[in-house]
Parts: structure tokens; sequence; C-alpha cells
């Protein structure tokens, strides 16, 4: 029999619409993680009050924001759950190395992450139907025009936040599928840290670092370069392990 | 504009309990997925198409002054006031205008049941123009909370004149609630709007009598009387 | 040419030594039975050669390719055992299918002829299949995708018999048509004799013996006699294996190489061929009496 010449790229296309078509279960978790997400919407994310005249006012802020941290953290768990072993086996059961293995799976958490995007983006509209016919409010749209620049720009950093998410997800996945030790030290490290930066502004820094960015530029290099570096420790970590089983 | 209604709620918590048991039957059949997820998507672009349909009021979004300007506004208004130019005031600043015929020469002005003595400050001005006449009028500049005017929302106080008596009655106790809708973070970044706004809107107001020059007025002492 | 070569390949699994200093070749169209006991080290050096595992030290190619991660071994090979893992929400059919977009000889009508001569039904879920049907329907992937290298480990766990044998028939019929290079491990020899050309022998991750079958056929003889002959006359010669039989009677096997076998006739000694599969029971014995030596 004749050896077959493999193509990496090919291989990596085969592994993606695989993953793709054997993964659809995470997306219902996100659904559900969504709706939920809706639900928590519902009370608000802030509230004003002041008065006029005779009269007490208060105004209620409403917003997607708890549906999309909702989605990332979807995001950054999906990837976890990528990197286990009930996931990694059904890759090399047909052809596969740890490089397809791992860009197949970085491909799958994108695609992943543009379909949160476009999800939590319209869970919004949900969530303003629900109020508009349920909620007997005084409405105030209240929000700024937003230009259609300003508008691609939040829809793809949207997309570039659950991409950086996944990315943590998948680092954080890789290392303690390299030790088991990491499920303990992760978190240790991350109450450890919380304790001692107690009273710091560095948590409020980073967070400042990606979020309050309005240069679109700007925040495009600092989420993908962010997400790349992740990746690219991932892959180094995961090079030279063995399949498990 | 009651604040807060509990049918919403049970309804989305009976919409997650049937979505759980559907996710539950799933089976994990990947067709049963796919649809499940596509029944979510085409729920989704739904409510979109709903919400772009519904008949929304007040969503025009008008200028808010800022503060500066705001302080300005109430320069002018106190000017033309205490140099008794009060037609010269921007008619968009009366919200109400009671008149009553008057012939007596005393008026006594009362605060119905007002205990809070950091509502709306009243001031009683002689006029030498007016004849037979008492104007109560109750001014406002910019009822506008974050750029909509909720004027048409606000309870005034009731002022009615009985013989010699003007009785200022404030209205119950009255709580305005507004909703407002603002972008997701990633969107918020770029157009730099808050999620919560560091102003939402200034207003000043007052209630300005007017009084035929001669009478004599006994009022309350919260009652600015001009000489 | 050689598919297979293993030059002092050696697998530690923490302390234990799982495979140790194997060396051997496997030569390209040939059926290779991988025989040892539980334990012995089968499916680790067929991890190895599927480049699932990394070898400790020692040298092994395949294709004369390092197999660990490598894309042109996983293309050119597959490994199939009874854990294989699916994702839970694809049925059969779109496994099959998705396994030929993989594997560039995949015969699509093999496969699904295979499929429903076993009665599969193309809506079911890998994860509601029995063992036996499991091992069956891993067994169409292996023998569809046509692979250079196919690794068979334990194909059979959980098979009825009638299964075994289509299993067993199949698997020839494929391999003449569309001859390639083949291992099979398994315990049951005896099933395959006629299906195997060599036989590779493991015993505690070492190399025991790797023989075409007929040698092994020929490898060992049974010796029956009376007890203190048979203990006499097997001083001094290899024994293989050695049970009292009957009062005052002992069977021995011994390396037939050698033998004067014509002088125990004369003594009046039975003599008797001992199959591949005794054989190789007999060699991976830990011990020399086996399991009713516990009981004395």
């Amino acid at each position: 029999m004749s050896l077959n010449n493999v193509d990496i790229k090919r291989v990596i296309r085969q592994q993606f619409s695989y993953k793709c078509k054997a993964n659809t279960s995470l997306f219902t978790s996100m659904i559900v993680i969504q709706l939920i997400a809706v639900l928590f919407s519902l009370s608000g994310t802030g509230m004003i009050g002041t008065s006029i005249g005779y009269n007490g006012v208060s105004i209620q802020f409403y917003s997607g924001d708890i549906v999309l941290v909702f989605t990332m953290i979807w995001a950054f768990i999906t990837a976890i759950m990528l990197t286990t072993k009930t996931y990694t086996e059904t890759d090399y059961v047909f052809v596969a190395n740890h490089l397809t293995s791992n860009l197949s799976n970085i491909a799958f958490l994108f695609v992943a992450s543009v379909i949160g995007a476009i999800t939590s983006l319209l869970a919004v509209y949900l969530l303003k139907v629900v109020m508009l016919l349920f909620f007997d409010h005084g409405w105030m749209a209240a929000s700024q025009e937003i230009s259609v620049g300003q508008w691609v720009s939040g829809f793809l950093t949207t997309i570039f936040y659950l991409f950086m998410f996944s990315a943590i997800g998948y680092l954080i996945g890789q290392l303690t599928q390299r030790n088991k030790l990491f499920i303990v030290i992760i978190p240790a490290f991350i109450i450890g840290s919380l304790v001692i930066f107690v009273g710091s502004t560095i948590l409020m820094d980073i967070s400042q670092f990606y979020f309050n960015d309005s240069s679109f530029f700007s925040v495009f290099i600092k989420t993908v370069g962010t997400s790349f570096i992740l990746f690219l420790i991932s892959m180094v970590l995961s090079n030279g392990q063995e399949v498990r089983k | 504009m009651s604040s807060f209604n509990l049918v919403p709620i049970i309804i989305l918590i009976a919409v997650l309990l049937i979505i759980s048991s559907i996710v539950g039957r799933l089976n994990n059949s990947g067709k049963k997925v796919r649809w499940f997820f596509f029944g979510y998507l085409s729920l989704l672009v739904l409510s979109a198409i709903v919400y772009f349909l519904l008949p929304m009021e007040e969503t025009q979004v008008g200028q808010m002054s800022t503060h500066e300007e705001f302080l300005e506004e109430m320069d002018e208004f106190y000017q033309k006031l205490n140099t008794g130019e009060l037609d010269e005031i921007d008619p968009s600043y009366v919200l109400e205008r009671w008149e009553f015929a008057f012939d007596g020469d005393a008026l006594s002005i009362e605060l119905g049941n007002q205990e809070d003595l950091n509502a709306v400050p009243i001031e009683v001005v002689a006029v030498e123009e007016l004849q037979q006449e008492v104007i109560a009028t109750y001014y406002q500049n910019s009822s506008h909370l974050l750029g909509i005017s909720i004027a048409e929302y606000l309870s005034l106080p009731s002022i009615d004149l009985k013989h010699t008596t003007l009785e200022i009655i404030e209205p119950a106790p009255n709580e305005l609630y507004f909703s407002s809708f603002k972008s997701t973070f990633p969107f918020r970044q770029y157009s730099g709007e808050k999620l919560m706004p560091d102003d939402i809107g200034y207003s000043s107001e007052i209630i300005i009598i007017q009084v035929p020059e001669g009478v004599s007025i006994e009022a309350d002492e919260q009652i600015y009387v001009r000489e | 040419m050689n598919v297979i070569e293993c030059n002092g390949l050696t697998k530690m699994q923490g302390n234990h030594t799982a495979l140790d200093q194997l060396s051997f070749s496997i030569k390209e169209h040939t059926i290779t039975g991988l025989i040892g006991r539980n334990g012995a080290g089968k499916t680790t050096l067929l991890k190895i050669l599927a480049g699932h595992w990394k070898e400790t030290s020692g040298e092994v190619t395949v294709f004369s390719k390092r197999p660990f991660h490598n894309l042109f071994v996983s293309v050119n090979s597959i490994y199939i055992d009874d854990q294989l893992a699916f994702s839970t929400t694809m049925t059969l059919s779109e496994i099959l299918n998705e396994a030929s977009r993989f594997y560039p000889n995949w015969d699509k009508q093999l496969s699904e002829r295979l499929f429903n001569y076993f009665s599969f039904h193309e809506n079911q879920k890998h994860d509601q299949l029995s063992k036996g049907r499991k091992s069956t329907f891993h067994m169409i992937i292996g023998i569809a995708s046509r692979c250079a290298l196919t690794l068979l480990d334990e194909p059979t766990t959980g098979m009825d018999a009638a299964v075994r044998k289509d299993f067993y028939r199949a698997l020839l019929r494929d391999y003449l048509d569309h001859p390639r290079t083949m291992i099979l491990s398994s315990h049951h020899l005896e099933e395959m004799e006629d299906l195997l050309e060599n036989v590779l022998l493991i015993q505690n991750g070492r190399k025991y013996l790797h023989l075409p079958m007929d040698e092994l056929k020929e490898y060992g003889i049974g010796v029956t006699g009376r007890t203190e002959m048979v203990r006499q006359w097997i001083h001094n010669k290899k024994v293989i294996y050695v049970k009292e039989v009957g009062k005052n009677a002992t069977y021995a096997v011994l390396k037939r190489e050698g033998l004067p076998l014509e002088k125990a006739k004369q003594l009046g000694m039975e003599l008797t061929p001992v199959s591949a599969s005794d054989i190789c029971i007999y060699l991976t014995n830990q011990t020399k009496g086996g399991i009713d030596d516990v009981f004395k």
C-alpha cells in the first residue's frame, strides 16, 4: 500500500470541521448561561436617584453587560473543557498531532467567540423586549447615538474579549493537564494575589488596561496580542505531552 | 410607572425551567442540539425585530445642558426675577399658572401640609400693574433628565384662593421611576458613554406669587416676601 | 522493507518499566500477532507505534520516522482499541463520515456494507453501544480506513464467537485485496492462528519470541510418560512447562530444537505437538507450576 503524504493545513481544516460537529453540545450550555444572564439583567445594573420639586425620581440603568460577562465566563470554561481528556482523546482517534489538535482547538474557540459575541448582542434585544412588554416603566433611551464605526469596533472588541478569555482558560486547562497540582495552585495563586494586592490598584490597572482604552487599534493589539501569547504558551506546554488514556 | 413587576421574572423562570427540561431531553442528539441552537437564534432575531417594531415613547434624546450652562440660565432667570421683568422669562420655564380674582387689602398665604423645608421655595412679589388679581406661577428651568423632558410626569402643588387666604397644598409623595438602556461595555468603551452618567440633569424650581401693590401680606415664615 | 523498527525501545511509566530494551522489526505487508499476558506491555508498544506515547529511551521508527506526534505516521496508520472516544452528540454514521474525511484510502462502500452487515443503525449513538458492539464498530473503522499500518489492540474484546469469526474473515479478505501491515494484539491466539504470519511474544516488556507462525507451531513438543523417566529425561534440557497428570505420570513441554526425539519414543514416552496458543501460555507463565501450585 502506497503511503499518503500529509498536508498539515488540510488536517487542521478537517479537525476543525470535525470539532464543529462534535462539540455542538457546548453551545447548549452557552444558551442556558445567556438566558440566566438575561434573567439577572432584569434587575438592572445600576440606579441613580434625585428629586425634582416635590417628586422623587429614580433612573434604573440596564445593559447587556451581565450577558456578555457570563458569555466570557462560558468562553473561559469551554476552553478549559477542550483541554480535558474527554475532548483531546476524540482528536487522536483520527489523524492528529499536538500541533493540529491545538490549532484546530484555537480555530474552534475563535468561532465560538464569534457565535458568543453575536448571541450575546442579540440576547440584549431579548432583554429589551421582555422589559418593554412586561415592565411598565417610563423609558428613556438616552443612549448616545453610536456611529457605524463605533459599532463595528465594539462588535469586534466583543469577539476579542471572548477570545482572550478563552485563551486564559486554555492556558489554565493545559497547565492542569500537565500537572494536576495546578488545580490547587491556580486558585491559591488568585486568592493569594487578591489578598496581597488588597488595597493596591493592580487589578484595577489590569482591567483599565484592556477595558478602558478607547482606541480600537490599541485594544486590538492588546487583546489579540495577549491571546496570541497565551495560546503560544499553551502550545509550548502541550508540546511533548502524551495523549492521555 | 410601577416600580417592579414580578410577572416577567416568573415567566423567565418558567422559560428557564422549560429550557432546562428540553436540554435534559436533548439526549445529546446532534440534530436536536442543532435545532435547539437555531431555535434560540431565531428567538433572538425575532426579539430584535420586535424591538425595532415596538412603538417607543420618549426615545428622543434631547440636549442635556452642562452644569455651567445651567448656572448661567439660573443667573439670567433670577436677574429677570429681581428686576421684575417677569414677562421676559422664557415661557418654557412656566410649568403651571394659577390666576385668581382678588380685591382685598390683605392676603394671608398658608402652606397646607408642607413638612419638607427643602421643597420648592416660594416668593411673594408686589407688582405695580396688577389690578385685583393674584397670580401664582410655578417656574422650573429644565425638567430634563438625561436630556428628556419629564415635565408631564411631575406632580405639582395645588393652589387655591379662599376669601383672603391663598392655600398652597403639597402633592402626595410621588416617586417617578425611569429606565434607561445602555450599550454593552465594549461599545461604551468607544462611544465614551458611561453606564451611569455623572450628571443626570439639573433643575431648579420656584413658585412666584404676584400680588397687587399695597396688599398687606401675612405669610408663613418659610415664604419669602420681597419688599 | 521494514515498516517498523525498534532498537532498545524502553518505556518507563513512573517507576514501572513497561517496555524493556525491546528490539524487533516488522516487514511491510505482514500480519503480526502481538501476544502477551495482561500487563506485558502490548498496549504500551502499540501506543508508541501509533505516536500517542513517547518512548523513554531507545529508537523506534515507523515508515522510517519517529512516530511520536508525527502527522505523516498518523495519516498512514490507525490505532483501534475498545476505548476510542467519540463525541456523544454524533451518530454512528456521522462518525464514519468524519473518519472517511481523515483517511485518504477510506473505502466508503466497504464501511457501509460492514455497517449494514453487522446491523448497526444510522442514528445510533456510540455511547449506547455495548462493549462487543463498540469493538465491532471500531473494527469497521480499522478495516475501512485501509491504513498502511493498522494497529488493532484487543480488537475482539466483548465480541461473541460468531462476530469474532466474521471479523477475522473480513480482516483477511480485505488484507488479501489490499495488503498492508497489521499488528493485532490479543490473548486469543488459537482463533487467529490461520490469520497471522508472525507472532511477537512479549513478557514483562521484553521480547520473548518473534517468529513466523509456522515456526511457532513447531517450537515446542509435549512429552508424557512415567514421572521418574520424564524427570530424568528432561534434566539438562530446555524445559518450558512441567505438570503431573494423573497418577505417576508427568507431562512436560520442551523446546523441540535439537531434542533426541527418537530416543524418547524408544523410552516409551508419548510425544504430542503443542499448539501455538499453548506454547505462548506456557512460555509466559511466571512460574513453572501454574495456578494449581497456589492451592497446594
